[in-house]
């Protein structure tokens, strides 16, 4: 539970202590600048990732290695996704897998060692695929990566067609209120799980009761501007200056997803019922709110006839937080959620206008061209900084 | 200028369409991917060329205009130097040719570099200024529009319906 101003709040540095992030998260981001200039990057072709693969079940002891049914994935923006099955002499039957491999720079450069201890830590509390092997600095693979079991389900109905990148743009119509539910619920088990006794060595929670889970993304994102920016934007600079001068604090940090959206889950059909989640490559412990924020951001939603906004396709705005309270038991403080959602515009305004075309400046990513599409959806997001920091000024100068 | 710059586009994205794209194997995700997405560059690139360096030099101008905003009596705490190289800037912007559109986009980047540093810097430690907050928010403002429209044939923006043609916006800059 947060609130915008706390006087019993401790303080845990300055709202300018730029170094104080999470140092696993630091070091990947510097060592971006390094891989930086080993480009440009080119995408693996199958015989390259079946090479990769023979490679490693050789070096683990394997016999009779057979890589079949290798199948590049859709979508992929961060990085690259092969399906296959692997067969050996101690399976003869076989396994369908997933390898999630960095290319050198991506939308977001993110840790395949946090990513796995997570992918473990939420096995049996929320569906995800099942971790069976890590390489979190590319030992073995070459190049930093994770291989899953294949989870079976589809991110949308296979009757709806029309969709944008990622699954954005989406409305669900007749599976809402069965998806919608689980949406819920899997995010209020995500944010009620007992992270401290977890192993998540990669991970260090921000104090509770300080601005710190708040300030540990604004230090993570405007360090990532800093390494990126290809131009200055005076929009994304204004919102880090605030979001530091704003910080909420936070009671009791939960884990979040931090992506959790429309395309980032999986269902089987007919029955609805969800098989994954997805992509917890931006995970860390902090507010509750941020989770809430980026599902609700406008991009990821669709309105309905009557005009109501569905948050993810899914759900009305309203109905999401009563529906989320009533099932974590956390409080939503309205004031808290928009500087989330600001926080949140910051991370995508900086992911699409920094990250993503300065990997595509670099050709340093196996899709340089999704990235400068997606790069120009940036003023999508600079728009809303701007309405939501008038929001919230007009609301601080109402309560004064 | 023989051939000129539209046909050579409209021919490539033809060739692209009739020829590249159904020759490439339904299973092979990533080609057929980028391919379509070669397609919308370039018809947008096609869309937006012969305005690009008109865009630009309105792109300018907003960040001048702010500029002047932040030298202004009531946002105090600007650094000597950096207000005069503030001023510099400015006054280089209004002699250039704005039709050079390499020119203009170096320029953009040296004044945004130093509203940068003002932003982050002007005040502090005390909190953000309201004079300096509404400057900068009001040219986000008009600028995430002017982008939005600048990009909305990519369709990515959710409310691409109530844009306007690049011409109305271009001439309303």
């Amino acid at each position: 539970m947060a609130s915008l101003v706390s006087s019993a709040a401790r303080t845990v540095g300055s709202p300018w202590d730029l170094d104080d992030m999470e140092p696993r998260v630091r070091e990947i981001l510097d060592r971006k600048l390094i891989l930086r200039r080993q480009g440009p990057y080119v995408a693996k072709s199958d015989d390259q990732v079946e090479a990769i693969l023979s490679r490693l079940y050789r070096s683990q002891g394997l016999t009779g290695v057979e890589i079949t049914h290798l199948d590049r994935m859709a979508g992929g923006a961060s990085k690259e996704q092969f399906a296959f099955t692997l067969r050996h002499d101690g399976d003869p039957a076989g396994a369908r897998l997933v390898l999630r491999m960095d290319p050198l720079e991506s939308i977001a450069q993110t840790c395949r060692g946090r990513e796995a201890q997570v992918q473990r830590a939420m096995l049996g509390v929320v569906p995800v695929p099942e971790v069976v092997f890590c390489d979190q600095e590319g030992v073995t693979l070459g190049q930093p990566g994770l291989i899953t079991r294949f989870v079976t389900g589809v991110t949308k109905p296979t009757e709806v067609s029309a969709q944008g990148v990622s699954g954005i743009g989406l409305r669900f119509d007749l599976w809402a209120d069965t998806l919608g539910r689980q949406f819920v619920e899997n995010l209020a088990l995500i944010h009620g799980f007992d992270w401290a006794n977890a192993d998540l060595s990669l991970y260090v929670a921000p104090a509770a009761d300080t601005h710190q889970a708040a300030l540990h993304q604004v230090n993570w994102w405007s360090h990532v501007w800093r390494h990126d920016v290809i131009e200055p934007v005076p929009v994304v600079t204004l919102a880090e200056r605030w979001l530091r001068e704003n910080a909420p604090v936070t009671e009791r940090p939960v884990l979040v997803h931090a992506d959790y959206r429309i395309g980032n889950f999986m269902f089987e059909e007919p029955s609805g019922r969800f098989t994954a989640v997805l992509d917890w490559e931006l995970s860390h412990i902090g507010d509750h709110h941020e989770d809430l924020a980026w599902s609700m951001q406008r991009l990821f939603g669709t309105f309905r006839e009557d005009g109501a906004f569905l948050v993810s396709g899914l759900l009305p705005r309203d109905e999401f937080i009563s529906q989320y309270e009533a099932a974590s038991g956390n409080v939503v403080d309205l004031e808290t959620l928009r500087y989330f959602e600001i926080l949140n515009a910051y991370k995508c305004a900086v992911l699409d206008l920094g990250s993503g075309l300065r990997a595509a400046a670099e050709s340093n990513n196996h899709q340089d061209l999704v990235l400068s599409w997606l790069g120009s959806a940036g003023a999508v997001f600079l728009a809303q900084i701007v309405k939501l920091i008038r929001d919230a000024e007009a609301a601080r100068a109402t309560r004064n | 200028m023989l051939p000129g710059i539209d046909l050579r586009l409209q021919n490539v994205l033809k060739a692209l369409r009739e020829v590249v794209l159904p020759a490439i194997p339904a299973d092979q995700r990533l080609a057929r991917d980028q391919a379509m997405l070669a397609i919308g560059h370039i018809a947008i690139v096609a869309d937006q060329w012969r305005e690009a360096a008109r865009y630009e030099a309105g792109s300018l101008r907003g960040l001048v205009s702010l500029a002047k905003k932040l030298m202004a009596d009531e946002i105090i705490g600007i650094e000597v130097e950096t207000r005069q190289r503030l001023a510099d800037v400015i006054a280089r912007a209004s002699t250039i040719d704005l039709s050079d559109l390499a020119l203009v986009e170096a320029l953009i980047m040296e004044l945004g570099a130093l509203v940068d540093a003002v932003i982050l810097s002007c005040g502090r430690p005390g909190p953000l200024s309201p004079a300096l907050l509404d400057a900068v928010l009001s040219y986000g403002e008009g600028q995430s529009h002017r982008e939005r429209v600048w990009f909305a044939g990519t369709k990515l923006d959710p409310d691409v319906a109530e844009l306007e043609a690049i011409s109305d916006m271009l001439a309303a800059d």
